[in-house]
């Protein structure tokens, strides 16, 4: 197991060093520059900009001192917020995203797993068919239509919750629900499916058979086989949500991380961009190695050696 | 099915009846599929209103009413009675004309003019009342005893807007509609290039196994860990806003999980009985490849591919709605929403009409996409 866990760790290391290769150059071979503007600078005034800045010196030279200044722990300044370190930009909005993103995560996880078993146990009856189409519904409607229709209906129409901003909790609800709902609809769906497998099992019918009550054979013994493809879908749960929150911090106007994502792109700040795909990049494949390593511990018959 | 089977001699076989292929029995459990066919009807008749609606529609997409702005949806026709007058009177000021009397019918209008200069009335004043959207075979009559004076005749144009008009005074309909045939043909075109690398790539791996297997499917892993959005906002940048370019890229990114299955149907097909037998009846390579392979493949491709057109309008949609995807005045679903978002508050329209069509789409392609996985699943029988 610590093995593994250790194999693991070892590759997203070269994954994580390719990713940041192939940003670097791809970033860089496409058209215009971070100093672009409306009017043209002064050739000269340029040419001393970007002599500060290390861009006249070789792609090659560049790339080098990039990925030695990031080993050092440095992803340097921004061509844009000036004056600060991207690291620092970084810093201020990473926690909000997170605390976004982990709630609805959480949300979905305990909404879904909670809906998809009501909705096994009752198979084919009304709840089922009510739950089913919920979940349809939340699959093929996007978060940026769902955010919009809340906030017209809880914020303008009622004025119950507040349409934007951050910091109390009253307005972190619409934000958590917009970005949660389409999971919840996924982990629903995927947990119907597995619960109904499940239910379905040898082990299933003896603990039956042996009159276990009900809330005993399904919390404990299906819940725990029904569970398995719940967590693997926690990975692409967790891109979909950083996805999400780009559209989502938008809409609700939050300073988190995710208008980095487009804005930075667009202004070639190329240490942001680096920035914002490091910190994604690693966090992607941090989760899936928690969830791979997560899975022995529900299914025992899972052993990496 | 009409077909008769002829034996070795090519003697028409009497007694036997044509068996049903798997292609058949496919069909037949589709059609057993309520959600799946009214899906299935529903996306047709949407393709067709994005294929040929935007032709048909008596507006353009792009064209500017700059006299109903933000109108509300209604079956009835604009201009409405009192919004006649004053366009009327603004284009008439514009043409420098003062206006004596007017008489406004159902369907046409008479106005009586007077030229503001000492000059006689020049006739391409007409021009302003053509701009003016409202009215259509306008003509002047210059009064014989009096050149200032004259009298113009024209036929109102009756404009309809059935989802009312956008902000700019465009008609929500046919902005609809051609965002419909946009996203249609950029989930069209992204996974026809996911389907050509994705085949293409699994069947190779598969065929040929062993180390270049192992090789190819480590590369598929690499790429899958990367954060898919972000290179998609990379390629934007890269290819500037051509949306096509983008969703070739984009292709070029999705057939990942194509290959995956691709390639694990592959490597169970080579097992099978009938694809050893053929070899051994020295059936060469491209042959077993097409009469064996390549149909055993069609269903899991089919079903993969109704399965990945929504997936890829919901990402057009979503760089749309950032701003990153189709340019103004072109549209798509992701632009309109975006856009609804933006006047809600007043013009809910403007937000529910976009998204429902949106939805519809997508629950019809969702439904259509488990009804043929159910169909096609030969586990399932």
């Amino acid at each position: 197991m610590l093995n593994y866990a250790f194999k693991r760790i070892l590759t997203i290391i070269p994954t994580l060093f390719a990713i940041v290769t192939l940003t670097f150059f791809l970033m860089r071979i496409a058209p215009g520059g971070p100093f672009d503007e409306e009017r043209p600078l002064a050739p000269a005034v340029l040419e001393n900009i970007q002599a500060s800045y290390g861009l006249d010196k070789p792609l090659i030279e560049q790339y080098f001192i990039y990925i030695g200044n990031l080993l050092q722990g440095d992803m340097g300044p921004s061509f844009v917020y000036r004056d600060k370190r991207v690291h620092e930009v970084l810093a201020e909005g990473l926690p909000i995203s997170i605390t976004l993103g982990s709630t609805a995560l959480l949300m979905a996880l305990i909404i879904g797993v909670l809906l998809g078993s009501i909705a096994a146990l009752n198979q084919n009856k009304k709840t089922d068919v009510f739950i089913v189409t919920f979940a349809t519904f939340g699959i093929t409607t996007p978060n940026y239509v769902i955010a919009p229709i809340l906030t017209l209906i809880f914020a303008l129409t009622f004025s119950i919750l507040p349409a934007t901003g951050w910091g109390s909790p009253s307005q972190m609800v619409l934000p958590v629900i917009s970005l949660a709902l389409p999971q919840i609809a996924i982990v629903t769906r995927l947990m119907r499916g597995s619960m109904l497998e499940a239910l379905k099992s040898d082990h299933i019918r003896t603990a039956r058979a042996y009159g276990l009550p009900m809330t005993h054979v399904v919390g404990k013994h299906a819940m725990r086989s029904a569970l398995l493809p719940v967590l693997s879908y926690l990975g692409p749960a967790a891109a979909a949500l950083m996805t999400g929150s780009i559209v989502i911090e938008q809409i609700f106007n939050l300073p988190g991380i995710g208008r980095y994502f487009v804005t930075s792109a667009l202004n070639r700040d190329y240490t942001m961009v680096m920035g914002t795909v490091i910190i994604v990049a690693t966090l992607v494949l941090v989760f899936n190695l928690i969830v791979d390593l997560l899975y022995t511990v529900l299914d025992p018959r899972v052993r990496y050696d | 099915m009409t077909e008769t089977v002829l034996t070795h001699d090519n003697k028409p076989l009497e007694g036997v009846v044509k068996g049903r292929s798997l292609l058949d029995t496919a069909l037949l459990r589709l059609k057993r599929n309520r959600a799946a066919m009214v899906s299935l009807w529903v996306i047709i008749c949407m393709t067709l209103a994005a294929i040929i609606g935007p032709t048909i529609s008596s507006h353009s997409y792009d064209e500017v009413y700059n006299h109903f702005v933000g109108e509300k949806p209604s079956i009835g026709a604009y201009p409405k009675q009192e919004q006649i007058t004053p366009i009327t009177e603004r284009a008439l000021s514009r043409a420098r004309v003062d206006m004596e009397d007017m008489n406004i019918s159902k369907d046409s209008i008479k106005i009586y003019i007077v030229n503001r200069k000492q000059e006689p009335l020049d006739p391409r004043i007409t021009r302003y009342l053509l701009r003016a959207d409202i009215f259509q075979n306008v003509e002047l009559e210059i009064s014989q005893d009096d050149p200032q004076r004259g009298v113009i005749s024209a036929d109102i144009r009756p404009l309809r807007f059935l989802m009312g008009t956008d902000q700019n005074g465009r008609d929500l309909l046919t902005r609809i509609l051609v965002s419909l045939r946009i996203s249609l043909m950029v989930g069209a075109l992204a996974t026809g290039v996911a389907l050509i690398i994705g085949v293409t790539y699994g069947a190779v791996s598969g065929f040929i196994g062993g180390n270049i297997d192992n090789l190819m499917m480590r590369f598929v892993d690499l790429l899958y860990s990367l954060p898919f959005v972000f290179f998609v906002i990379l390629l934007v940048v890269f290819f500037g806003n051509n949306i096509f370019l983008i969703f070739i890229a984009v292709g070029c990114i999705q057939w990942l999980d194509m290959a995956r299955i691709v390639r694990g149907q592959t490597l169970q097909l080579k097992q099978q009985e009938f694809v050893q037998a053929s070899e051994a009846l020295g059936v060469n390579l491209s042959n077993i490849i097409k009469r064996h392979i390549i149909p055993n493949l069609a269903g899991t491709v089919v079903v993969y591919m109704t399965l990945l057109i929504p997936r890829v309008i919901l990402l057009e949609s979503f760089l749309s709605f950032l701003g990153l995807g189709v340019q103004e005045p072109l549209t798509s679903l992701g632009v309109l929403i975006a856009e609804g978002a933006r006047y809600m508050r007043n013009d809910p329209y403007l937000l529910i009409f976009p998204a429902l069509t949106m939805s519809i789409l997508l629950f019809a392609l969702n439904f259509l996409g488990d009804g043929l996985r159910d169909a096609l699943d030969p586990k399932d029988r």
